[in-house]
Protein backbone atom coordinates (compact mmCIF):
# COMPACT_ATOMS: atom_id res chain seq x y z
CA UNK A 1 0.00 0.00 0.00
CA UNK A 2 2.73 2.24 0.98
CA UNK A 3 4.73 1.36 -2.24
CA UNK A 4 1.65 2.34 -3.81
CA UNK A 5 1.23 5.56 -2.57
CA UNK A 6 5.19 6.06 -3.30
CA UNK A 7 4.76 4.97 -6.91
CA UNK A 8 1.36 7.34 -7.03
CA UNK A 9 3.52 10.61 -5.65
CA UNK A 10 6.55 10.05 -7.95
CA UNK A 11 3.73 9.74 -10.61
CA UNK A 12 2.00 12.96 -10.55
CA UNK A 13 5.24 14.52 -9.81
CA UNK A 14 6.74 13.41 -12.88
CA UNK A 15 2.97 14.31 -14.46
CA UNK A 16 2.76 17.56 -12.69
CA UNK A 17 6.17 18.57 -13.86
CA UNK A 18 5.77 17.89 -17.53
CA UNK A 19 2.98 20.48 -17.33
CA UNK A 20 4.55 22.85 -15.65
CA UNK A 21 8.52 23.05 -15.12
CA UNK A 22 8.02 26.38 -13.43
CA UNK A 23 7.20 26.23 -9.78
CA UNK A 24 4.85 29.21 -8.84
CA UNK A 25 3.72 29.82 -5.38
CA UNK A 26 1.20 32.89 -4.51
CA UNK A 27 1.97 36.19 -4.03
CA UNK A 28 1.24 36.43 -0.09
CA UNK A 29 3.56 33.21 0.37
CA UNK A 30 6.21 34.84 -1.47
CA UNK A 31 6.19 38.36 -0.06
CA UNK A 32 3.86 38.24 3.16
CA UNK A 33 5.42 41.83 4.52
CA UNK A 34 3.94 43.26 1.56
CA UNK A 35 0.31 42.70 3.17
CA UNK A 36 1.64 43.33 6.33
CA UNK A 37 2.74 46.95 5.32
CA UNK A 38 0.86 49.90 3.82
CA UNK A 39 2.87 50.58 0.96
CA UNK A 40 1.45 53.58 -1.34
CA UNK A 41 3.82 55.52 -2.23
CA UNK A 42 7.38 54.17 -3.74
CA UNK A 43 10.70 55.89 -4.14
CA UNK A 44 12.60 54.27 -7.06
CA UNK A 45 16.48 55.19 -6.78
CA UNK A 46 19.15 55.30 -9.59
CA UNK A 47 19.71 51.98 -10.51
CA UNK A 48 23.17 49.66 -9.84
CA UNK A 49 24.93 49.54 -12.81
CA UNK A 50 26.71 46.10 -13.55
CA UNK A 51 27.09 46.48 -16.76
CA UNK A 52 29.42 47.80 -19.13
CA UNK A 53 26.91 50.25 -20.66
CA UNK A 54 27.55 53.01 -19.06
CA UNK A 55 23.63 54.73 -19.74
CA UNK A 56 22.08 51.94 -19.39
CA UNK A 57 21.01 53.05 -15.78
CA UNK A 58 19.47 56.45 -16.96
CA UNK A 59 17.83 55.11 -19.67
CA UNK A 60 16.13 52.16 -17.83
CA UNK A 61 15.10 55.18 -15.48
CA UNK A 62 13.01 56.10 -18.43
CA UNK A 63 10.46 52.56 -17.84
CA UNK A 64 9.63 52.12 -13.73
CA UNK A 65 7.63 54.17 -13.33
CA UNK A 66 4.70 53.12 -16.05
CA UNK A 67 4.22 49.29 -14.45
CA UNK A 68 4.63 50.19 -11.42
CA UNK A 69 1.72 52.69 -11.16
CA UNK A 70 -0.45 50.08 -13.52
CA UNK A 71 0.09 48.09 -10.41
CA UNK A 72 -1.46 50.38 -8.07
CA UNK A 73 1.21 52.27 -6.55
CA UNK A 74 2.26 56.12 -6.51
CA UNK A 75 5.59 56.57 -7.75
CA UNK A 76 7.28 59.81 -6.58
CA UNK A 77 8.27 61.30 -9.84
CA UNK A 78 11.51 60.05 -10.57
CA UNK A 79 13.49 62.67 -12.96
CA UNK A 80 12.90 65.13 -9.46
CA UNK A 81 13.97 62.34 -7.25
CA UNK A 82 16.91 61.42 -8.94
CA UNK A 83 18.11 65.26 -9.57
CA UNK A 84 17.76 65.63 -6.18
CA UNK A 85 19.75 62.16 -5.26
CA UNK A 86 22.27 62.98 -7.41
CA UNK A 87 22.81 66.21 -6.17
CA UNK A 88 23.61 65.00 -2.54
CA UNK A 89 26.41 63.53 -4.79
CA UNK A 90 24.75 60.16 -5.79
CA UNK A 91 26.17 59.04 -9.01
CA UNK A 92 25.43 55.32 -8.79
CA UNK A 93 22.45 53.65 -7.00
CA UNK A 94 25.05 50.98 -5.18
CA UNK A 95 25.84 54.26 -3.29
CA UNK A 96 23.19 54.26 -1.17
CA UNK A 97 22.44 50.03 -0.97
CA UNK A 98 23.85 50.38 2.67
CA UNK A 99 21.70 53.51 3.57
CA UNK A 100 18.78 53.03 6.16
CA UNK A 101 15.50 53.02 4.40
CA UNK A 102 13.82 55.25 6.80
CA UNK A 103 15.84 58.18 5.45
CA UNK A 104 14.01 57.78 2.32
CA UNK A 105 11.24 58.12 4.28
CA UNK A 106 12.35 61.47 6.04
CA UNK A 107 13.45 63.05 3.06
CA UNK A 108 10.64 62.47 0.83
CA UNK A 109 8.08 60.81 2.49
CA UNK A 110 8.15 57.72 0.73
CA UNK A 111 6.63 54.56 2.22
CA UNK A 112 9.14 51.81 -0.08
CA UNK A 113 12.01 52.42 -1.76
CA UNK A 114 12.92 50.32 -4.82
CA UNK A 115 16.61 49.58 -5.70
CA UNK A 116 17.10 48.12 -9.29
CA UNK A 117 20.42 46.50 -9.80
CA UNK A 118 21.01 46.12 -13.81
CA UNK A 119 22.72 42.82 -14.16
CA UNK A 120 22.55 42.30 -18.43
CA UNK A 121 22.42 45.04 -21.26
CA UNK A 122 24.15 43.29 -23.28
CA UNK A 123 23.92 42.98 -27.36
CA UNK A 124 25.76 39.49 -28.87
CA UNK A 125 26.11 39.03 -32.09
CA UNK A 126 26.67 35.42 -33.76
CA UNK A 127 27.29 34.71 -38.08
CA UNK A 128 23.70 34.51 -38.89
CA UNK A 129 21.66 36.02 -35.43
CA UNK A 130 22.27 38.21 -33.09
CA UNK A 131 20.39 38.98 -29.89
CA UNK A 132 19.86 42.05 -27.44
CA UNK A 133 19.76 40.59 -23.33
CA UNK A 134 18.55 42.82 -20.06
CA UNK A 135 18.20 41.37 -16.77
CA UNK A 136 17.35 43.48 -13.82
CA UNK A 137 17.10 42.77 -10.39
CA UNK A 138 14.79 43.99 -7.41
CA UNK A 139 14.78 44.64 -4.09
CA UNK A 140 11.64 46.70 -2.12
CA UNK A 141 12.05 47.71 1.38
CA UNK A 142 9.69 49.40 3.74
CA UNK A 143 11.11 52.35 4.76
CA UNK A 144 8.63 52.10 7.91
CA UNK A 145 10.58 48.62 9.11
CA UNK A 146 13.62 48.44 6.78
CA UNK A 147 12.15 44.35 6.18
CA UNK A 148 12.22 43.14 2.45
CA UNK A 149 9.02 43.60 0.81
CA UNK A 150 9.29 42.47 -2.52
CA UNK A 151 12.52 40.89 -4.75
CA UNK A 152 12.36 39.36 -7.70
CA UNK A 153 14.74 38.76 -10.76
CA UNK A 154 13.92 39.13 -14.49
CA UNK A 155 15.59 38.75 -17.31
CA UNK A 156 14.79 38.44 -21.48
CA UNK A 157 16.43 37.73 -24.45
CA UNK A 158 15.35 39.14 -27.30
CA UNK A 159 16.39 37.20 -30.55
CA UNK A 160 17.49 40.03 -33.59
CA UNK A 161 18.08 37.49 -36.02
CA UNK A 162 16.13 37.22 -39.35
CA UNK A 163 16.11 35.22 -42.35
CA UNK A 164 15.52 38.11 -45.66
CA UNK A 165 15.92 35.53 -47.65
CA UNK A 166 18.70 36.84 -48.99
CA UNK A 167 21.24 34.32 -48.48
CA UNK A 168 23.80 34.28 -45.83
CA UNK A 169 25.08 37.84 -46.82
CA UNK A 170 21.99 38.86 -46.79
CA UNK A 171 21.45 37.40 -42.91
CA UNK A 172 23.95 38.96 -41.76
CA UNK A 173 23.35 42.16 -42.96
CA UNK A 174 19.66 42.02 -41.70
CA UNK A 175 20.56 40.72 -37.91
CA UNK A 176 23.10 43.97 -38.14
CA UNK A 177 20.28 46.30 -38.34
CA UNK A 178 17.59 44.44 -36.40
CA UNK A 179 19.85 44.64 -33.32
CA UNK A 180 20.54 48.05 -34.02
CA UNK A 181 16.83 48.93 -33.89
CA UNK A 182 15.95 46.56 -31.16
CA UNK A 183 16.57 49.31 -28.61
CA UNK A 184 17.46 47.73 -25.05
CA UNK A 185 14.43 50.19 -23.67
CA UNK A 186 11.69 47.99 -25.08
CA UNK A 187 13.41 44.82 -23.68
CA UNK A 188 13.94 46.44 -20.10
CA UNK A 189 9.92 47.36 -20.43
CA UNK A 190 9.02 43.86 -20.61
CA UNK A 191 11.25 42.93 -18.09
CA UNK A 192 9.63 44.82 -16.31
CA UNK A 193 6.52 44.40 -16.41
CA UNK A 194 7.07 40.41 -16.19
CA UNK A 195 8.55 40.98 -12.84
CA UNK A 196 5.94 42.94 -11.83
CA UNK A 197 3.19 40.44 -12.29
CA UNK A 198 4.44 38.85 -9.25
CA UNK A 199 3.89 42.48 -7.31
CA UNK A 200 0.68 42.59 -4.74
CA UNK A 201 -1.34 44.82 -6.30
CA UNK A 202 -0.84 48.60 -4.49
CA UNK A 203 -3.84 50.18 -2.84
CA UNK A 204 -4.73 52.12 -6.38
CA UNK A 205 -5.40 48.95 -8.18
CA UNK A 206 -9.08 47.34 -7.82
CA UNK A 207 -7.96 44.40 -6.25
CA UNK A 208 -5.81 45.52 -3.83
CA UNK A 209 -5.55 43.29 -1.13
CA UNK A 210 -7.41 40.72 -2.92
CA UNK A 211 -4.68 39.14 -4.96
CA UNK A 212 -3.28 37.12 -1.82
CA UNK A 213 -3.85 33.64 -3.26
CA UNK A 214 -2.67 34.34 -6.95
CA UNK A 215 0.05 32.10 -8.15
CA UNK A 216 2.14 34.24 -10.08
CA UNK A 217 5.22 34.44 -8.54
CA UNK A 218 8.20 31.85 -9.93
CA UNK A 219 9.85 30.88 -6.58
CA UNK A 220 13.30 30.77 -8.48
CA UNK A 221 12.92 34.19 -9.32
CA UNK A 222 12.93 35.54 -5.95
CA UNK A 223 16.01 36.90 -5.07
CA UNK A 224 17.68 36.02 -1.93
CA UNK A 225 19.12 39.20 -0.89
CA UNK A 226 22.74 39.20 0.21
CA UNK A 227 23.10 41.68 3.25
CA UNK B 1 -26.69 46.90 -43.18
CA UNK B 2 -24.67 50.33 -42.79
CA UNK B 3 -26.37 51.13 -39.90
CA UNK B 4 -25.73 47.99 -38.57
CA UNK B 5 -22.30 48.31 -39.44
CA UNK B 6 -22.22 51.47 -37.34
CA UNK B 7 -23.78 50.18 -34.41
CA UNK B 8 -20.98 47.61 -34.44
CA UNK B 9 -18.36 49.94 -34.70
CA UNK B 10 -19.95 52.53 -31.70
CA UNK B 11 -20.21 49.48 -29.50
CA UNK B 12 -16.57 48.37 -30.62
CA UNK B 13 -15.46 51.62 -29.79
CA UNK B 14 -16.95 51.90 -26.57
CA UNK B 15 -16.34 48.76 -25.21
CA UNK B 16 -12.52 50.09 -25.73
CA UNK B 17 -13.00 52.80 -23.91
CA UNK B 18 -14.74 51.11 -21.22
CA UNK B 19 -12.20 48.31 -21.02
CA UNK B 20 -9.82 50.95 -20.23
CA UNK B 21 -11.28 53.08 -17.48
CA UNK B 22 -9.19 51.47 -15.18
CA UNK B 23 -6.03 52.15 -17.13
CA UNK B 24 -3.18 55.01 -16.97
CA UNK B 25 -2.96 56.48 -20.30
CA UNK B 26 0.91 57.40 -20.27
CA UNK B 27 1.03 58.20 -23.62
CA UNK B 28 3.99 57.91 -25.15
CA UNK B 29 6.01 59.08 -22.18
CA UNK B 30 8.69 57.10 -21.81
CA UNK B 31 9.85 57.32 -25.76
CA UNK B 32 10.04 61.17 -25.59
CA UNK B 33 12.06 60.87 -21.91
CA UNK B 34 14.23 58.82 -23.61
CA UNK B 35 14.80 60.85 -26.82
CA UNK B 36 15.38 63.65 -24.51
CA UNK B 37 17.70 62.11 -22.73
CA UNK B 38 19.76 60.80 -25.37
CA UNK B 39 19.93 64.15 -27.22
CA UNK B 40 19.00 66.73 -24.76
CA UNK B 41 17.75 69.38 -27.23
CA UNK B 42 15.43 71.79 -27.62
CA UNK B 43 13.18 70.29 -30.51
CA UNK B 44 13.56 66.90 -27.99
CA UNK B 45 12.76 68.79 -24.61
CA UNK B 46 9.56 70.29 -26.24
CA UNK B 47 8.71 67.26 -27.24
CA UNK B 48 8.91 65.88 -24.04
CA UNK B 49 6.35 68.57 -22.60
CA UNK B 50 4.43 68.17 -25.17
CA UNK B 51 3.88 64.37 -24.16
CA UNK B 52 3.46 65.33 -20.25
CA UNK B 53 0.38 67.66 -21.60
CA UNK B 54 -0.96 65.23 -23.65
CA UNK B 55 -1.05 62.43 -21.01
CA UNK B 56 -3.35 65.40 -19.09
CA UNK B 57 -5.27 66.36 -21.66
CA UNK B 58 -6.24 62.80 -22.93
CA UNK B 59 -6.39 61.33 -18.90
CA UNK B 60 -9.02 63.73 -18.27
CA UNK B 61 -10.81 63.15 -21.54
CA UNK B 62 -10.67 59.57 -20.75
CA UNK B 63 -11.69 60.46 -17.02
CA UNK B 64 -8.99 58.26 -15.80
CA UNK B 65 -6.67 59.44 -13.03
CA UNK B 66 -3.72 61.94 -14.38
CA UNK B 67 -0.46 59.34 -13.85
CA UNK B 68 1.43 59.80 -10.15
CA UNK B 69 4.43 62.41 -11.27
CA UNK B 70 3.07 63.56 -14.28
CA UNK B 71 2.41 66.93 -13.01
CA UNK B 72 5.25 67.02 -11.25
CA UNK B 73 7.32 66.74 -13.77
CA UNK B 74 5.65 68.97 -15.87
CA UNK B 75 5.92 71.84 -13.29
CA UNK B 76 9.37 71.62 -12.79
CA UNK B 77 10.00 71.37 -16.98
CA UNK B 78 8.27 74.87 -16.79
CA UNK B 79 10.40 76.13 -13.45
CA UNK B 80 13.65 75.09 -14.81
CA UNK B 81 12.58 77.74 -18.31
CA UNK B 82 11.54 80.37 -15.84
CA UNK B 83 7.47 79.98 -16.14
CA UNK B 84 7.69 79.76 -12.11
CA UNK B 85 3.88 81.14 -11.87
CA UNK B 86 2.95 78.03 -14.22
CA UNK B 87 5.12 75.58 -12.89
CA UNK B 88 4.20 76.04 -8.93
CA UNK B 89 0.37 75.22 -9.89
CA UNK B 90 1.40 72.15 -11.19
CA UNK B 91 3.25 71.10 -8.57
CA UNK B 92 0.00 72.05 -6.36
CA UNK B 93 -2.37 70.03 -8.84
CA UNK B 94 0.27 67.08 -8.09
CA UNK B 95 0.05 67.16 -4.53
CA UNK B 96 -4.02 67.60 -4.69
CA UNK B 97 -4.40 64.44 -6.53
CA UNK B 98 -1.92 62.43 -4.59
CA UNK B 99 -1.46 63.92 -1.09
CA UNK B 100 1.33 61.25 -0.68
CA UNK B 101 3.35 63.11 -2.50
CA UNK B 102 2.82 66.39 -0.33
CA UNK B 103 6.69 65.79 1.61
CA UNK B 104 8.76 65.54 -1.40
CA UNK B 105 7.01 68.11 -3.10
CA UNK B 106 7.75 70.91 -0.42
CA UNK B 107 10.96 70.00 -0.55
CA UNK B 108 11.27 71.01 -4.65
CA UNK B 109 8.87 74.26 -3.81
CA UNK B 110 11.71 75.23 -1.04
CA UNK B 111 14.46 74.76 -3.21
CA UNK B 112 12.34 77.01 -5.99
CA UNK B 113 11.67 79.76 -3.20
CA UNK B 114 14.99 79.93 -1.90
Amino acid sequence: MKFIIKLVAVMSVAVLSGCATVDYVTKEEAFPNMYATKTTSILVVPAVNNTTAAEAADYYATTISEPLTHAGYYVLPIELTTKLIQEQGVVDGAQLLNTDPGVFNQLYGADAVLFVTINEWDTSYYVIGGNVTVGIGYVMKSTATGNVLWQYNDRLVIDTGGDSGGGLIGAIISTAINTALTDYVPVAKRVNYMAISSLPVGSYHKLHGQDRQTKAVNKDKVQTVQE
Amino acid sequence: MKKLAFVGLLVLLMGGCAANKDMLYWGDYSSTLYDYKKEPSDETRAAHVESLEDIIAKSTQRGTRIPPGVYAELGYMHIETGSTELGAKYLQLEVDTYPESQKFISTIQQRITE
